[in-house]
This record gives structure tokens, sequence and C-alpha cells, in this order.
């Protein structure tokens, strides 16, 4: 990919090193996010994606461990960055709203002690300008300034999602990492948490790294979208020709999984469990700007007795 | 796909008036806060039915009520038309628990983990009968098979098994006692999603099978459609409207059913938040000025009856509380949901 992108890691690999054996959490894994982009980041528990976004942020600790590829941000080598340089990096440049990101506030302080903190650790700013730009953040994400005095139990759990990303924006951070941002709110809230989010994108405009397994969340929101499996893409390419064309039956199973709310009530089948493919291969374009994997011929069988029954379905 | 029951039996299960007052403070406070205001609902032998809502709105309350883990304030569960509360004071029969079971959430916390899955199984079946050696052996393989897991899993600890597994075990563990009625609260939200449906499926099978009743609780209308005949929607601890799953979601004729079907993610019509749009819905939750049935005969509108609207045709069993009623002007200090003079200030 050329480097006008904002985030480029090519052919990451992390391992988890144990005494007895290694896993290979992301594996040769390579892909870009411009500036101002939404990229998706989908698949399911364990597959690796929110250790890719903790090795963006270099937050891994052992025993894991990255065994090879880069990671560039706006043309720096983020595995280089040390002690100094990586703070700077850190939130100012690429910031990150965690899963479960309302149990992420500490409740012992107030959320306006809390922010404080973000502008007086990173800027050279007094007390009160601090508190002034606070109370801008928290108008920003639709939240009363006199909440700066609340402590995070007396904010119901929307309000705490929004006090979060309000905190990951507040240094204009030119890439945001959301990583399940809003699995543990229901659906008016996340709905609502989304809308906010493409807002300050609009007006801010960061680009987006989002994590979830929420396909249906991810196509309403991403540009550009890849599927883990594993430790590898199994697919990439822009999120509506993914949802309308997907060419790697991991990506169909995942995409039929999600029952939808209008038409016909068409029975699906889930992957289902036990079902594993084998081996995946480096990704081989099928289209303009979309990859995806070449299944093996053994896996191809297995898979194929899963998801007949979804197509079989909708016909 | 699924042939919905249009019968009018008698309810295998059926609430009426069902409330639940928690108190709110320390030992002596009288501050009560009212969960559940008054619950209506029934549910035909081998039906699903689906209560959705936001959180809060006392979906699982109502389900603990009705597993007896909770004792109602007031209100009548019946259960084959036995008022079970007047039958049964204190807690549950033996009996009560043989016909009813719950699935609970976390398929990772309702599993001792210092026990093998079959002790699970073993347990659940000797506490209604007297099973040894062959014949309870027999069993156990055939509760595995029901719920697609091999027999030799008997022997595994939970942390063996999958998310999925487990909760397939859970519902082994409801299915040991032969039950009538079915409660899972959210079985699917800790799930891996590529698995989620396959629990789904598993229990429409028991439903198609065994005629099994279900009261499947989520928030995701979404699957709520796909599995359920019928869904129920609680808002603040009351219903407001109840219907045949593809009708109700197609036609919602209560804002508040419209505000949750509009905020489901889909893809399809992406771009279709609009937030003006949810603020008059909102609005109109607590405080409609109107209600589209005004003139219904026999169910003149009010504001301080929960009256039932009935939605198109009878065969729909498409019913809507009335847009007017204010629930908060009916439970007065114990209110779920602010008084629309709160909502204003």
């Amino acid at each position: 990919m050329s480097n006008d992108k904002l985030l480029d890691i090519k052919n990451l690999t992390v391992q988890y090193r144990g005494d007895v054996r290694t896993t290979t959490a992301v594996d040769d894994v390579s892909f870009g996010i411009a500036e101002g982009e939404i990229f998706g980041l989908a698949g399911e528990s364990g597959c690796g994606k929110s250790t890719i976004a903790n090795t963006i942020l270099r937050l891994l600790k052992y025993p894991a461990e990255v065994a090879g590829g880069s990671i560039m941000f706006n043309g720096r080598d983020v595995l280089a960055l040390n002690g100094e340089e990586l703070r700077q990096f850190r939130w100012r440049e690429v910031a990150m709203v965690f899963q479960s990101a309302m149990n992420s506030l500490n409740p012992v302080l107030t959320i306006g002690e809390q922010m404080r903190d973000i502008f007086t650790a990173h800027l050279p700013v007094t007390k009160r300008e601090a508190d002034a730009r606070c109370g801008e953040l928290l108008e920003m994400v639709q939240i009363d300034q006199g909440r700066l005095k609340s402590f995070p139990h007396q904010l119901s759990g929307g309000m705490r999602q929004r006090v979060v990303i309000a905190m990951a924006v507040a240094l204009r951070p030119r890439m945001l990492i959301l990583d399940e941002p809003t699995t543990a709110l229901d659906v008016v809230v996340q709905q609502e948490i989304m809308a906010e989010i493409k807002t300050l994108q609009a007006e801010l405009g960061f680009s987006v790294l989002f994590i979830t397994h929420d396909m249906s969340l991810m196509v309403e929101l991403s540009h550009q979208m890849a599927v883990m499996y594993s430790g590898r893409i199994v697919e990439q390419g822009p999120a509506s020709t993914l949802h309308h064309r997907a060419a790697h039956l991991y990506t169909r199973a995942l995409m039929n999984a999600f029952p939808p709310i209008t038409g016909e009530r068409v029975e699906l089948r889930g992957l289902g469990e036990g079902v594993r493919l084998r081996r995946i291969d480096n990704l081989a374009p099928v289209g303009p700007n979309h990859w995806a994997a070449p299944i093996s011929d053994e896996d191809r069988m297995s898979l194929a007795q899963q998801s007949t029954g979804a197509e079989g379905g909708q016909q | 796909m699924t042939a919905t029951t249009t019968t009018t039996a008698t309810p295998i299960l059926e609430t009426r008036a069902l409330v639940k007052e928690f108190q709110q403070g320390g030992f002596l406070s009288k501050r009560m806060l009212r969960a559940l205001g008054g619950v209506d609902v029934s549910i035909q032998p081998g039906e699903i039915l689906a209560l959705v809502g936001e959180s809060g709105s006392g979906k699982s309350t109502l389900a603990r009520c009705i597993a007896r883990l909770e004792k109602p304030t007031s209100g009548q569960i019946l259960l084959d038309g036995v008022d079970v509360l007047t039958t049964e004071k204190g807690h549950a029969s033996r009996e009560y628990r043989g016909r009813l079971q719950m699935v609970f959430q976390d398929p990772f916390g309702s599993l001792n983990p210092v026990h093998r899955i079959s002790h699970f199984l073993e347990r659940a079946i000797r506490n209604q009968e007297r099973l040894t050696g062959a014949a309870l052996e027999e069993r156990l393989e055939s509760l595995m098979a029901r719920v697609d897991l091999d027999a030799n899993m008997l022997a595994s600890y939970p942390h063996e098994l999958s998310g999925g597994q487990r909760q397939r075990v859970a519902i082994a563990r409801a299915l040991a006692v032969d039950p009538k009625v079915i409660l899972a609260d959210e079985p699917t939200s800790m799930l891996d999603v590529s698995v989620r449906i396959g629990v789904l499926n598993l229990m429409r099978a028991l439903r198609d099978d065994k005629g099994i009743a279900m009261i499947y609780i989520t928030h995701d209308l979404a699957s709520a459609r796909y599995l359920a005949d019928r869904i129920a929607v609680l808002f603040a601890g009351e219903l407001v409207e109840e219907g045949e799953s593809l009708e109700i979601l197609a036609n919602p004729a209560h804002p508040y059913t419209e505000l949750l079907v509009s905020a489901v993610p889909d893809p399809d019509r992406a771009g279709s938040y609009d937030p003006e749009r949810r603020a008059q819905l909102r609005q109109r939750v607590l405080a409609a000025d109107s209600c589209p049935f005004d003139g219904d005969p026999g169910n003149p509108c009010s504001r301080t009856e929960p009256v039932r609207h009935r939605v198109g045709d009878a065969g729909l069993r498409h019913l809507v509380r009335c847009h007017l009623y204010r629930p908060a002007t009916a439970a007065g200090a114990n209110a779920l949901v602010p008084t629309v003079e709160d909502v204003a200030s």
C-alpha cells in the first residue's frame, strides 16, 4: 500500500510466548488507515483484534512480544519510540476507548478531576484553563458542565461512555481506537453513542480504528473493513462490498450470524462450533480494492456444509 | 418457517397484575421503587414469547419473579391455571421447579467450576426422580445428544468447554427435569457471535420437538424477531405493546417500540438516525398529548388507567397501551420514570 496512509501496518506478527508453547495471536497482518477514514476490524473473541489495538499503542506486556513487522504512524516507526517519545505519542497522536470503557473511570475521583489530568499531564496549562476545557469537552458530547463534579457512579452507562469518548478526543488526536465501544450498552444508547462518534469524527477529522464483532454496526459505520480469523486477515475491502459481495466463506458466515430486522424470517446458520479453518493463505485480490484469502480445499469442504443452510434459506 | 400458535387455550403460564417493589435506602427506609407495575403476560403451551426493553425496564425482574427467585409484592402467577403464589407461599415447590426452569445469561457463572458436567445433569435429574446405573447413563447421554454435545464431554469440567458449549450444558440441565416452560434470560448475549444463532436454533428445535413454552428475554430485537412467535415490550416496568413478532416490529404502534426498532443497527438503512425524531419519540413515550387510537369503541383513552387498544386484526393479537397513559401518575412517588415536570426542568 502507498505511503499516503496515516497508519501503516506491515506484516505484523505478535506472539504470546510461554514455556511450553507459543501462541501467535497476530500472524503477518498488513493494513493501512488513511487520514479521516473509519476502518473496521471485525472478528470473534480471541481472533487477535484487541492485540492489534494494544500493539499500536505499545501497551503489550510480557509474555506478548512483537515477533516481526512494522507499524508506521504518520511516517514514524511506532515500534521504535522510546520513553518520552512514546508518552507524547500516546493520547496526543492516538487515543483509545477501551472495551468496557464505562469501568475505566476511577470511582473515587470526580469526572472533572480525571479529565483535568489529561490536560495538565500533556499541555502547559493551568488548572483553571484545564477545567474550562473539560467543560467544553463535556458539552461537545452533550453532557451538562455541572456533571464535572459528579462521580462515575452517579452517571448512567451511556453518560460514562460519553465521558470516556470526550476524554479520548481531548487532545485532538489524529487517530482514535475504539475497542468494542458499545458492547455493554443497550441498542438505543448504542445508536446514540455511534452517532456521537460520527459527529465528532466529521467535526475533528480524526481517523478511526473500530473494533467490534457486531457486523451490522460495523458495516453501518465503517468505510473500509477487514475480517480477522485466528490472527489472520481473511478478507479486506470497502464495508459495502463486504456486506453485499463477501468473498470469503467466513465473512459470509459472520454476516449471516445476525438475523435481520426486516424482510422474511429465514432460518440462519451461524458458523458452527468445532468448525475450524485449518490454513489461511495470504490475501489475493478478488476485485477493485478488495482482497480475500483463498480457501484451502479441506476448509472449503467443512465450511460449505455449514453455510449451505444459510444460503439456501435466503433464496 | 414456523407455524405460529393462534389457539386461545388455557395459557401454560400467566401473570396477572404482577407488582414488584424494591426497598431503597437503609433497613428502615420507606422509599420504594416500583420495578414492575402490574404486568399481565400470558404464554400458550409451545409458544415462544420474547420480552424486550432497555436496561432497567424490568425484563429480568419479571423473569426472576416468575422463577420465584424474587417474591412479588402483589399479583398472581398462574401455572396451568393455578395461582402458585397462594398455593405455595414462601418459596417454590419442587414440583413447580420441575415444570419451570431457567437458563441464565452468564454460562461462566452458572456452572460450578469444581464439578464435572455429568454432576450438573445428574443433580437435576435426581431432584425429580430416582435413576441409577445404566438408566441414568442413558438419560445423561440422551440429554447431551439433545443439545448437540458429545457424550464424552460429561466427564469434562466447565473450563474445558467454550461459552457456547457451556450454555448448551445449562440448557441440558434445564431440560433434565422435562419442564413445560423455560425462562431464558439473555442466553446469547455473552456468547461469541458465530455460536449465538446455534443456541437460538436449539431453543426453537426444543419448542418444535417437545412443545416447551419459552420466555426469551433480550434487548436484541433482531434475535427476538428471529426466535419468538410473540414479542412483549416492557418500558419502566410496564407492558406497552405486544403482538406477533413480525407484525409488531413492522408496525410498531407505541412510540417506545418505535424507538427500539429505529435503534437496531441495519446496514440496509444506514444513516437512519435522526436526533430530532429521537427526541420527539422520547417526549411522546413520557408525555404524549394525543393517542392515535382515540375513539376506540369500548376502550376509551385514559391517563390514569393502562387501557389497551387493539391494533389491526384480532388474529395478530397486537395490543398497545394507550399513549395518553402516564405511568408516573399511577405509581406516584414510587415511579421508575420521572414525572413530566421533572423531565421539563
